[in-house]
C-alpha cells in the first residue's frame, strides 16, 4: 500500500505539480515583483522598479528561475526601501529652508509694503513703498538658520522666492 | 571617503560599473558578480542616492518587449571616486572578489 502511494506521488503527482508550478511561475514572478514594488513607499519608485524588474525577469530563460529571481528581489526589498527612504529624506532636507519667526514677521511687513506700493497713487510713493518692502525682505534673509548656507538653493530658486512662497501660503 | 557604507558587494558592483559597459542593468550586474539579483538593487540605489551612479531607461526600441530595462553607469563625478575607492580597498586584487572566472583558453604554447 505504502509502495503504491510513494509510486503515485513520485511518478504522477510530483511531475504534475512541478509542471503546474512551472507554468504558473512566470505569472507568479511578475505578480511578486509588482507587489514588492508597490511596497517601496513611493508611487514613482514603485512604477520604476516594477518595470525594471519585469524587464529583468524577461531576460531569464527558465520558468522557475524567474520565480527565484522574483523571490530574491522580494527578500532584498526592505534594504532597497531603506535606501529609497533615505534618498527621499536627503532630497527633502536639501530643498527645505527653515524660516525663523522674525524672518516671517519681516516678510509679512514687506508683503504689506508691496500692497501699499501697488495701491500708491504717485510714482514716488510707489517707489518708496516698494523700496522699503525690498529692504525689509533683505533684512529677513540673515534670520535664516545659521546652519544653512546663504545663496541660491540647489534647485536654483532664490531664498526670496522660497520665502515668498511661505508668505503666499499664509494670510498676513 | 564615501558617505555611505562600502561593503564587499558594493565594491563588486563598482568594479563592474568601471568596465564602462553601456548596457549594464540590474540582472546583468548581479550575474557578473555572482550575487543574488535582489541584492544589487539596494546597492545601486545607494550609489545613485550619492550621485556616483546614474541610470536611464534603455532607448533601444524593442516592440516585442513590454518592460524597458534600466541601464546603469557611473556618473562623471562618480567615475574617479569609484576608481580610487576600488584601488584603495582592493589594490591589485581588483576583480578577485567578483567571482568571475579567468578566461582559460586552450593554446599551443609550450608544445613546440
Amino acid at each position: 500500500m505504502i509502495a503504491l502511494i510513494v509510486f503515485s506521488l513520485t511518478a504522477i503527482l510530483l511531475p504534475l505539480i512541478l509542471n503546474e508550478v512551472g507554468d504558473w511561475s512566470p505569472w507568479l514572478a511578475v505578480r511578486l515583483v509588482r507587489w514588492t514594488a508597490a511596497r517601496l513607499g513611493n508611487p514613482l519608485d514603485a512604477e520604476r522598479y516594477a518595470e525594471e524588474w519585469e524587464a529583468n525577469l524577461e531576460e531569464m530563460p527558465g520558468k522557475l528561475t524567474r520565480l527565484g529571481v522574483a523571490i530574491s528581489i522580494t527578500l532584498y526589498a526592505p534594504r532597497l526601501r531603506r535606501s529609497l527612504r533615505r534618498r527621499r529624506a536627503r532630497q527633502l532636507d536639501r530643498h527645505t529652508v527653515p524660516i525663523t519667526p522674525p524672518a516671517i514677521s519681516l516678510l509679512r511687513t514687506a508683503h504689506m509694503g508691496l500692497a501699499e506700493a501697488r495701491d500708491a497713487t504717485t510714482p514716488a510713493g510707489r517707489y518708496v513703498a516698494a523700496h522699503l518692502a525690498a529692504l525689509r525682505a533683505a533684512a529677513a534673509r540673515p534670520e535664516r538658520s545659521s546652519s544653512q548656507p546663504l545663496g541660491n538653493t540647489p534647485r536654483g530658486r532664490s531664498d526670496f522666492a522660497r520665502l515668498g512662497c511661505v508668505l503666499c501660503c499664509e494670510r498676513p | 571617503m564615501p558617505e555611505f557604507r562600502v561593503t564587499d558587494a558594493t565594491l563588486d558592483v563598482l568594479e563592474v560599473l568601471l568596465t564602462q559597459d553601456d548596457t549594464l542593468y540590474g540582472l546583468k550586474i548581479a550575474k557578473q558578480i555572482n550575487r543574488p539579483t535582489g541584492s544589487v538593487f539596494p546597492i545601486l540605489a545607494r550609489l545613485e542616492e550619492h550621485g556616483w551612479v546614474e541610470s536611464a531607461w534603455e532607448t533601444d526600441s524593442r516592440p516585442q518587449r513590454g518592460a524597458r530595462r534600466r541601464l546603469y553607469r557611473l556618473s562623471p563625478d562618480g567615475m574617479p571616486q569609484a576608481r580610487l575607492l576600488v584601488r584603495d580597498r582592493r589594490g591589485n586584487k581588483a576583480h578577485a572578489h567578483t567571482g568571475r572566472k579567468p578566461h582559460l583558453r586552450p593554446g599551443w604554447a609550450g608544445t613546440a
